[in-house]
C-alpha cells in the first residue's frame, strides 16, 4: 500500500473525517485513491489550512491535509498565525521535491522549517515526510 | 456612509444565532466590543492573525454544520485571497460582508487595491458594505485567548 493512501485510510477511521490538499504529480497514483473519497479542494495550501481550522473547530477531529514541499512556503502564514496560536492539532503530509531547480531550494529547507516550527515530524520512507502537529503540546494545556 | 462598527451592529441584528468569523485588525476588536456591550456571548470565531483565511474557516465550519455563518471581512483581506473571498459565494449558508473602507486601517489607513477589484466584488453574491474609515479611540482588544475561541465556538456550534 501506497504512503499517502495508507495515511488517507487511517484518517478515514476518525468519523467525521477531513481531508484536503493541492496535488503533487510525485504521488498522483495515490491522490487518485485520496480525491475518490470525501475529499475538499482547495485553492491553494493556505486555504486546505484554514479550512482544516474550520473543520476542526466544528467537531475536534483532527484533519489532513497535504501539499508537496514548495506548497509549504503558501501554507506558512495559515500555519504560524492561526494553526500554532490556536493550537489546531493537524496532520500534514509533505511528498518531497528536490531534483529540479524549482524545487530545490524548498527542497533542501523543508525539514529544517519543520523543525522551527518544533512540530514531531514521522519521516515516511525516502520521498515523503509526514508531520504530526500539536498533539504534545495540546496534552500539556 | 456609515462606521464600521454600526454596519457590524446592523449584520448583528440580522443574523442573531449565525456563528460569526471576523478577520484581522479593527474588525474583530469591534465585534468582540460590541459583544460585550450588548451582553451576548463573545463566542465568535476572532481571527487575530492570517489575514485573508477567514473566508476558508467558515468554509472548514460549513461542511459540518448547517447552521448560518457570517463573515466579517475587509477589503484588504479580501483582496489579498480573491480565490478564498469569491468561493464562499457558492456556499448558500455563508454570508460573506466585505467591510469595505478602502483602506488598511489596524495599521494606519494606507490604501488597498481594492478599487481595482471592486468591480468584481459587485458581479459577486458577496454583500459590500461601504463603510468610514477610522475608530474610537478607546478601541480595546479581544480579551479571548485563541485555544479558549476555539472551544466557544465549538459550543456554539454544537448548541
Amino acid at each position: 500500500m501506497t504512503i499517502a493512501k495508507s495515511l488517507s485510510e487511517a484518517i478515514q477511521k476518525s468519523s467525521p473525517y477531513f481531508i484536503s490538499g493541492v496535488p503533487d504529480s510525485g504521488i498522483k497514483d495515490d491522490l487518485k485513491d485520496v480525491v475518490d473519497i470525501k475529499h475538499h479542494i482547495a485553492v491553494d495550501e493556505g486555504q486546505a489550512v484554514a479550512m482544516a481550522v474550520g473543520f476542526y473547530t466544528a467537531t475536534k477531529s483532527v484533519p489532513l491535509v497535504y501539499m508537496q514541499s514548495d506548497g509549504l512556503c503558501n501554507a506558512l502564514n495559515a500555519i504560524t498565525s492561526l494553526v500554532i496560536p490556536y493550537k489546531i492539532p493537524m496532520n500534514i503530509f509533505i511528498s518531497m521535491r528536490r531534483t529540479h531547480p524549482q524545487h530545490e531550494v524548498m527542497g533542501r529547507m523543508t525539514e529544517d522549517i519543520v523543525n522551527m516550527l518544533e512540530f514531531e515530524a514521522l519521516r515516511m520512507g525516502n520521498n515523503h515526510l509526514t508531520f504530526y502537529i500539536y498533539d504534545k503540546q495540546r496534552k500539556s494545556n | 456612509m456609515i462606521s464600521r462598527e454600526k454596519a457590524i451592529e446592523e449584520i448583528m441584528d440580522n443574523h442573531p444565532d449565525a456563528i460569526f468569523v471576523s478577520t484581522t485588525g479593527k474588525i474583530s476588536r469591534e465585534l468582540y466590543e460590541l459583544r460585550i456591550k450588548r451582553g451576548e456571548e463573545a463566542d465568535d470565531f476572532y481571527m487575530m492573525g492570517s489575514m485573508g483565511h477567514a473566508p476558508d474557516i467558515a468554509l472548514g465550519i460549513s461542511f459540518e454544520t448547517k447552521k448560518e455563518i457570517v463573515v466579517l471581512n475587509g477589503d484588504g483581506a479580501a483582496a489579498m485571497r480573491l480565490g478564498s473571498a469569491l468561493r464562499v459565494d457558492n456556499y448558500r449558508q455563508i454570508y460573506h460582508y466585505v467591510l469595505d473602507n478602502g483602506a488598511y486601517d489596524s495599521t494606519g489607513g494606507q490604501p488597498t487595491c481594492f478599487n481595482e477589484l471592486r468591480a468584481t466584488f459587485y458581479m459577486s453574491k458577496n454583500k459590500i458594505k461601504k463603510v468610514n474609515q477610522g475608530c474610537r479611540e478607546d478601541l480595546g482588544r479581544v480579551e479571548v485567548k485563541p485555544h479558549e475561541i476555539i472551544e466557544r465556538v465549538y459550543e456554539k456550534i454544537h448548541s
